[in-house]
């Protein structure tokens, strides 16, 4: 019966946040904002000039030779290493110089080479399904939590702005059954964003396959659709403690204007503490703060999608710390999950509810 | 007792130093329109805003339909509006009533058409809210606390940014949702508004209960106190009625005579003076408007004549 009422009120929740333009600005801007990988991968994959201009070289290496009175330049960068390109001029080359650029070219191969991505991983930007990992896991999570912060603040806060949440308490509706209502649809929003965002990434790989020039050739590893749900579902939880965060900070202070303001301002203060906190207290107890941190966990939590589809040559060591990691971070978020709902929950039921008070 | 819809036993509610409503206690019956009247700030809306569980009371109790009825249930049979209507600024009229429908799980759509048609708002149903007047947004206000057909109607000063016409036709449609078994809880700083809407009243001063009572009753607890006397010589007249000794006093009233002296003793003041051959032209007793009355009883100073506060 109470999960009936929460499940109406969610409904009706929905009849009304649909029509404000908010929501679908924000759908609009996540789902935009997250084809920029994409993009940047599909124009580097295609253009190596911009290519080096944004991932770099990584070096050269060069030789020259004088053969039958010609003066004979044989150059590769990384990238050419990478991908096995030798120029026409190696041929030219005498038997000794081959071997010595060779030489060159293995040591450069092993000692700078390693930073710079193969052509093919430019590749996997815009093929499914790996593309939607990486689209979710290095754009669209975080424009999500951005954006979903900023909604849930709003849609609580608005309620004491305008004054309905009198409105709609005088009507017998359960104070923590609206809360409920509110938080679990704001979830709905925030996964239903990362399943169209994943469409149209879906949408724009298939645009990239058949726009000319296009490739026909096999990619090696283009991932697993099973990765790509994982991510979609990693993602809608690590959202969870945010619309917590900010549903607890607009019945706290009652304002949309006031809790976007704190939540933003704790999202970009983190961003710049935590790693000058991890460089600064390493090895003391100072460092491990970011680890009790939100945004850490969640990037933690993120990242550890991505890592799954990228590294396959864990060792067994490095796979059990990974893994801690990754449960630490899933119970941290579920802490700050738990500690923010419960607070507001507490807070909402307890609190006077006044009239409209603007902003 | 068994048609008390609402009472309330010694509420209070403070707000640190401030003290909102003081010890109120009061006793609504069904079928009535009733009056909560006071100046802004005496806690008329504190009031109704524990009534309607809004704001949790520091102290004392109050219960609605009954004892046994629990809060939430008893919401589902009232119909209120607090302060300023408030709904969302995006959504026209008509979604605005469907949604508050839908969150309530009471009602048809049917139901809606005809309450904006009440209202005299079906024209405009489904403009925004945000373009709607402050008279629109009150005739919207009283749509929303009819849906669901309430037993119990709280209206906070329904009629105020009203134009004189509209205000005419919301005090005549609270008249009218007064009767047949509905009771109407109406907020009011407006004196002739609630003496011409109300059967009962309140009256509240600085969060304290200062009077209770239907209003006729209360009215006429202070009439004939005084009665207002014309006669062939005023002058005259006037010593001859303060020689009585059960006269208050005299004074000189626009052409008349204003006598403080018990009513019933209206005879004796007719025949004391045609004994002196002063014989009285014109005699009634004062009436006292609730005006008076509040402005009486809760110490205020007049001032706009139509307004407390």
């Amino acid at each position: 019966m109470i999960a009936l009422d929460i499940f109406r009120l969610a409904k009706w929740e929905w009849f009304k946040i649909r029509r404000r333009w908010m929501v679908w600005i924000m759908l609009g801007i996540l789902a935009v904002l997250s084809q920029f990988g994409l993009l940047c991968d599909y124009v580097q994959y295609h253009n190596e000039g911009f290519r080096q201009f944004a991932s770099g070289s990584g070096g050269s290496v060069s030789t020259t030779v004088t053969v039958d009175g010609e003066t004979v330049i044989v150059e590769m960068t990384c990238l050419d290493i990478l991908e096995d390109r030798f120029p026409p001029e190696f041929e030219q080359l005498p038997k000794a110089e081959q071997e010595n650029f060779l030489e060159d070219v293995q040591s450069l191969r092993e000692n700078a080479c390693g930073n710079v991505s193969p052509r093919d991983s430019f590749r996997r930007g815009f093929t499914l399904p790996q593309a939607i990992t990486r689209g979710i896991v290095n754009w669209s999570y975080p424009i999500a939590i951005i954006l979903i912060m900023i909604l849930s603040a709003s849609s609580m806060g608005g309620e004491y702005g305008w004054g309905t949440m009198r409105t709609v308490l005088t009507r017998g509706v359960g104070r923590w059954q609206f809360l409920a209502s509110k938080v679990i649809l704001l979830a709905g929003i925030g996964f239903g964003g990362i399943v169209i965002t994943s469409v149209v990434i879906a949408a724009a790989c298939l645009l990239a396959a058949v726009i000319p020039p296009s490739e026909t050739g096999q990619l090696a590893d283009a991932g697993r659709w099973s990765d790509a749900a994982i991510a979609i579902l990693k993602s809608a939880y690590v959202l969870v403690p945010y619309i917590a965060a900010g549903t607890f900070l607009a019945v706290l202070t009652r304002s949309s204007a006031m809790s976007i303001s704190l939540l933003m301002g704790y999202y970009v203060v983190e961003l710049i503490v935590a790693p000058t906190l991890g460089a600064v207290g390493s090895g003391n107890w100072v460092g491990s703060i970011p680890d009790f941190l939100l945004g850490s966990n969640a990037n933690e939590w993120m990242s550890a999608a991505l890592v799954d589809v990228e590294v396959s040559s864990e060792s067994v060591t490095d796979a059990q710390l990974a893994s801690n990691d990754r449960l630490r971070a899933f119970l941290v978020l579920l802490g700050y999950t738990a500690a923010f709902g419960a607070a507001a929950f507490a807070l909402f039921r307890r609190e006077d509810i006044a009239g409209a008070k603007g902003g | 007792m068994a048609d008390l819809v609402i009472q309330s036993n010694a509420l209070t509610k403070r707000y640190g130093k401030i003290t909102a409503v003081d010890d109120l206690s009061l006793e609504v019956r069904r079928g009535h329109v009733y009056g909560l009247l006071g100046p802004n700030g005496s806690g008329k809306t504190t009031t109704m805003g524990m009534l309607l569980g809004l704001v949790r009371p520091t102290s004392g109790s109050f219960s609605l339909f009954g004892s046994s009825t629990r809060l939430q249930e008893a919401l589902h049979r009232i119909g209120a509006i607090v302060e300023t209507p408030s709904f969302y600024p995006y959504l026209s009229g008509r979604r605005n009533l469907a949604y508050f429908q839908g969150v309530s799980g009471r009602g048809s759509p049917r139901e809606l058409d005809e309450l904006l048609d009440k209202v005299g708002l079906l024209q405009r149903a489904d403009s925004k809210f945000h373009t709607y007047s402050l008279g629109m947004k009150q005739r919207l206000g009283l749509a929303y606390a009819l849906l669901g057909d309430p037993e119990i109607l709280f209206l906070d000063e329904p009629t105020n940014g009203m134009d004189p016409e509209g205000t005419a036709e919301i005090r005549e449609m609270i008249r009218e949702l007064g009767t047949g078994g509905r009771t109407v809880l109406l907020s009011s700083h407006l004196l002739h508004e609630v003496e011409q809407v109300c059967d009962s009243v309140t009256i509240i001063s600085k969060g304290k209960l200062i009077a209770q009572g239907p209003v006729a009753e209360l009215v006429a607890s202070r009439r004939g106190e005084q009665v207002r006397v014309r006669t062939t010589d005023n002058d005259k007249a006037r010593q001859i009625l303060l020689a009585l000794d059960w006269v208050e006093s005299v004074t000189d009233g626009d052409g008349d005579l204003l006598v403080n002296a018990p009513i019933e003793r209206s005879w004796e003041l007719t025949a004391a003076l045609s004994r002196s051959e002063v014989y009285v032209t014109e005699m009634s007793p004062v009436r006292v408007s609730l005006e008076e009355y509040f402005l009486e009883v809760t110490g205020e100073d007049r001032d706009d004549g139509g307004e407390t506060g």
